[in-house]
């Protein structure tokens, strides 16, 4: 296969014209013009430790603040499922576990394996990899569910006394943790996959 | 260039990392700090122990300082030996400093108590711990032993805590202490003291009450109701409705002086401000002076804290009691009682400081003046003594013996006790010897008798027999024969008094005699008159034709002569008068005849007839009502009476035959004759003027004459006389017919007389009826009675009728 690089071309990533790789700025919408982003995989994995430090206290910060009359209760994001699970609605518990839990932890280990790879220079699973990334993509903004859930729930249920929900502070790390991420895999520059590491090393631009 | 570029691609990140690794970075630097600050804001740990921690959980239960969050418990442990609870409690850093080893911790719970509710706020919100310390920092402590609950004093509250204590029992714990109703401190919890001998409390004045507390301070117990009966009578004291139900202690202080109050005085707490005031009275201040009292007599009823009198006021009681034998001083060997009692001087006045010696000395020249000690009854009811200080009349030389032992020893006399207890005795076994059952027995037993009495036959009948004859009673009160009889009798009794008054009247006239003789021959003589009537008239047409027949012509001539004389008398001045004499006889003799006596004579008959008639008739009548035997025999007489009186009725009518026969047999040749000579003697007359009137006067008297007779027989003598004839044969008739019905009557009234004598005859029949009702109804009385007090019986004990006692 055959990249546009090895071929000569650049493409221009704002209006995508293919110019040659000589040109540094596209005639046509004036933007540079870069065949790969080096410093990509360092923005990457910058994004991805601010993102994974944000996600530490959003685990063990207490997400949602339940006050009823008699009780308040403060329950962290794995405790609240377990929770929810104890009362039955396993459903449920499942949908926050995967939105709170699995996916961005999902999402990490994912950009973490699409960086390291691409950092190793691997040439295995290219078109995988690019699927992969297509999905962590898609699905990352799904993780911010549970912050909305929690703001919608803060916002409504605030009885007084009787009862009243107010957010965690994990609630905040969880929401930088989500954007951390989604701008890590933002910072990746797909294009790097398909560089085995002879072209990078030997290729021609 | 390819390399070039590759190179630049490959040396740039080595040699400028990317901008974008600041925001990890910054992120770290950010959870760092936030952790080194948590840390640093974190208080020290603190750990309290207690026997419960009910409620208490980790991480929610807070510490509170004045109800305000100060810390929290962060875990709950047991200690080694599981007896305690230990909370862990996180205190806040900034309080920390001030929690020393003064600070106290209690568990604040929901407590509903008769001081009202608290900690109401943690039914919701859980149990909260409180502390409480003092403002000022002191060494740090981290360990702590908590309260079982709220000290009295907080560390806001000033006050005096002392000890109540009392061998019967203590309000419960936060019961209020009241000073004239204003609650100024409170009880703490009561414990038992180690040996179990009194009960003792934790209790608190606060500031600035606690002024108010000395040593001459007496505590009493204000809770509940006290009723008492003295001899002032019942009284029934509480002090206000709230300490009825919550209770509460209240202090007087009863002198003034005495220590101060300090904190952990012990205080006594006494069940009533009785007590307690008397206790202050006798242990007062002073403890007082002790004496000796011997009595000859050895009294149960004494006690140890028996009163002391003097006068009605109570100046001490006794301190101890004791028998004493001592032959040699006392001159027997009985027993005697020696008491020692403790006066307090202050009671009658002494001041303080000299009251020992002043008070020893009065006592003397009391004792000196006749006052000596007696044993009285100080209770009625209880038997229980009393020693009382009285003025005796003995007044001798004996004074204070001051050098008795142990104590001054004070004289006796006799005592004035009343042994109720044998009085009372006696009083029942008197009422004991009373034959109650004999009584009751006979009681039964008349009871019985009654009882058998009233359900026998005859008595069960006599009401049905007595309501028989009382019916027969009223039909014949209520018929119409004695119903009338009342009515008949006045009315017979108005015509007996009529009758008799009649009869009397009628007889006295009857037995007039000249009166009856009088009317008889009056009625002869009319009844001759009457009869001779026709004769008369025949007679006197004889006489007129004689008198026709006469020789009138010499008659005349004669009366010519008479005449002529007459005129020659008449021409006397002595004549001229005469006819005016003789008209005036003449009109004397027709005034005469004309006389009311004359012309009433008939109608005074006909009215007598008529009221014989009347009397007859009335005799009729009331002989008809009264229909009396008697009587009408004396009526039979009058009416023989009246039959004599009519049978004397022709010879009347004979009298007057003869009477107009003898004018008969009157000489006519007489007459004429003297009428010759009257007419001769009347010629000298008529020759006057004045004579001639003389005929027209002589018609004048014939016709008046004849007026008369004919008013004679128009005077209805005879109808009268036949009237009354008739009348008295009615009357005959009406006593037949009345003396026929006078058997009828008689038989009547001998039936009633029979039917009343039967009735009476019953009623009194030697009284055995009357006795039968007269017990009959002392038995209904008797049986009134019973019931009457069955029913007062049931009344007062309605369960009796279901008990059956």
């Amino acid at each position: 296969m055959t990249t546009a690089r090895e071929a000569g071309f650049v493409t221009c990533r704002i209006c995508s014209r293919v110019w040659d790789s000589a040109e540094t700025e596209c005639g046509r919408c004036g933007a540079a013009l870069q065949s790969r982003d080096t410093r990509s995989l360092d923005r990457v994995w910058a994004w991805w430790c601010a993102g994974l430090i944000c996600y530490i206290p959003a685990n063990l910060y207490p997400m949602l603040v339940t006050e009823t009359l008699t009780s308040r209760t403060s329950d962290t994001i794995v405790a609240g499922a377990i929770e929810i699970a104890k009362y039955g609605d396993l459903g449920i518990a499942l949908i926050v576990l995967t939105a709170s839990v699995v996916i961005p932890v999902a999402k990490f280990i994912a950009i973490a394996y699409l960086a390291l790879s691409v950092g190793r220079g691997s040439v295995k699973t290219v078109t995988g990899r690019m699927r992969l990334y297509e999905v962590i993509e898609f699905i990352g903004r799904w993780s911010m569910i549970d912050v909305f859930v929690v703001a919608i729930l803060s916002a409504l249920v605030q009885l007084s006394v009787v009862a009243s929900i107010e957010p965690g502070p994990a609630v905040l790390t969880f929401a930088l943790s989500v954007i951390f991420t989604m701008l890590s895999a933002k910072s990746f520059d797909t294009r790097l996959i398909w560089d085995t590491p002879k072209i990078r090393q030997a290729g021609p631009i | 260039m390819a390399d070039i570029d590759e190179l630049q691609v490959e040396s740039t990140p080595r040699r400028r990392p990317s901008m974008v690794w600041l925001v990890p970075l910054l992120a770290i630097a950010i959870a760092l700090g936030v952790a080194w600050r948590n840390y640093a804001d974190q208080g020290p740990l603190m750990s309290v122990s207690f026997t419960d921690a009910s409620g208490v959980r980790a991480g929610e239960t807070e510490l509170r300082y004045r109800d305000i969050a100060v810390g929290l418990v962060e875990s709950v442990s047991f200690s080694d030996a599981l007896d305690k609870v230990i909370l862990s409690i996180r205190l806040d850093q900034d309080i920390a400093p001030f929690v020393d080893e003064e600070s106290v911790f209690w568990i604040v719970q929901p407590e509903v108590t008769t001081q009202g509710v608290s900690g109401l706020e943690t039914v919701l919100s859980g149990v909260y711990l409180e502390g409480d310390w003092d403002g000022e920092a002191g060494a740090p402590q981290t360990s702590f032993e908590g309260l079982p609950g709220a000290p009295l004093l907080s560390g806001n509250e000033d006050g005096t805590a002392f000890v109540l204590q009392s061998p019967t029992g203590l309000p419960p714990a936060s019961t209020p202490i009241l000073y004239r109703g204003v609650e100024v401190g409170v009880m703490g919890r009561s414990d038992i003291t180690a040996d179990g001998s009194l009960v003792r409390a934790q209790a608190v004045i606060f500031a600035p009450y606690d002024g108010l507390v000395s040593s001459s301070t007496r505590f009493w117990d204000i809770s509940g109701v006290s009723f008492n009966l003295g001899a002032s009578g019942a009284s029934l004291d509480f002090s206000s409705l709230a300490s009825l139900i919550a209770g509460g202690v209240t202090f007087e202080t009863l002198a003034s002086g005495g220590q101060s109050f300090d904190d952990g005085d012990v205080f006594e707490l006494f069940p009533n401000e009785e007590t307690a005031r008397q206790q202050f009275i006798i242990m007062g201040e002073s403890g007082g002076i002790e004496f000796q009292v011997i009595f000859n007599q050895n009294l149960p009823g004494l006690s140890v804290g028996s009163a002391v009198n003097l006068g009605g006021v109570r100046i001490g009681e006794v301190v101890t009691i004791a028998g004493i034998a001592d032959e040699e001083r006392f001159g027997d060997g009985r027993v005697r009682l020696a008491a020692t009692i403790r006066l307090v001087p202050s009671r009658i006045g002494f001041a303080a400081e000299d009251e020992d010696v002043e008070f020893i000395e009065f006592i003397d020249r009391q004792i000196q003046d006749g006052l000596r000690a007696r044993l009285t009854t100080a209770s009625l009811l209880t038997g229980g003594l009393s020693i009382e200080l009285v003025q005796s009349k003995q007044v001798d030389t004996i004074g204070l013996d001051r050098d008795a032992e142990p104590f001054p020893q004070i004289p006796t006399t006799a005592p004035n006790v009343t042994d109720v207890g044998a009085s009372a005795q006696g009083l029942l076994q008197r009422v004991e010897a009373l034959p109650v059952e004999d009584v009751l027995t006979g009681v039964i037993e008349f009871l019985d008798a009654a009882t058998r009495l009233v359900e026998g036959e005859d008595i069960q009948a006599l009401p049905a027999d007595l309501r028989a004859t009382i019916e027969g009673i009223r039909a014949v009160a209520q018929s119409e024969e004695v119903a009338a009889l009342p009515g008949e009798i006045l009315s017979v009794t108005e015509g007996l008094t009529a009758v008799t008054e009649q009869v009397s009247a009628l007889l006295t006239d009857a037995e007039d005699a000249a009166l009856v003789d009088t009317l008889t021959s009056t009625i002869d003589s009319f009844g001759s008159v009457a009869e001779s009537l026709p004769a008369l008239v025949e007679q006197a047409s004889g006489v007129l034709s004689e008198a026709e027949a006469l020789a009138l012509d010499e008659l005349v001539a004669e009366m010519t002569d008479l005449v002529e004389t007459a005129n020659a008398l008449l021409a006397r001045d002595s004549l001229q008068t005469l006819p005016d004499e003789m008209n005036a006889a003449v009109v004397s003799l027709r005034t005469l005849i004309e006389g009311e006596d004359v012309a009433g004579l008939p109608g005074e008959v006909s009215e007598l007839i008529a009221d014989l008639d009347a009397a007859v008739g009335q005799v009729n009548s009331i002989l008809v009502e009264v229909e009396e035997a008697a009587l009408v025999t004396a009526l039979t007489e009058t009416l023989e009476n009246f039959r004599v009186a009519a049978d004397g009725l022709p010879a009347l009518t004979e009298q007057a035959s003869a009477v107009l026969s003898e004018v008969e047999e009157l000489a006519l040749q007489d007459l004429i004759e003297r009428v010759t000579t009257l007419v001769d003697a009347t010629t000298d007359l008529v020759d006057q003027d004045s004579t001639r009137a003389l005929p027209a006067a002589l018609n004048e008297s014939l016709d008046e004459l004849r007026a008369t007779l004919a008013a004679l027989q128009d005077g209805g003598l005879v109808e009268n006389a036949n009237e009354t004839l008739a009348s008295a044969r009615d009357a005959a008739e009406a006593i037949a017919d009345a003396s026929e019905s006078l058997p009828a009557l008689s038989a009547r009234l001998s039936t009633l007389a029979n039917d009343a004598s039967a009735a009476l005859a019953d009623y009194g029949r030697d009284g055995t009826v009357g006795r039968d009702l007269a017990a009959a109804l002392r038995q209904i009385e008797a049986a009134a009675v019973s019931i009457d007090r069955l029913a007062r019986q049931i009344a007062r004990d309605p369960s009796s009728l279901l008990t059956g006692r």
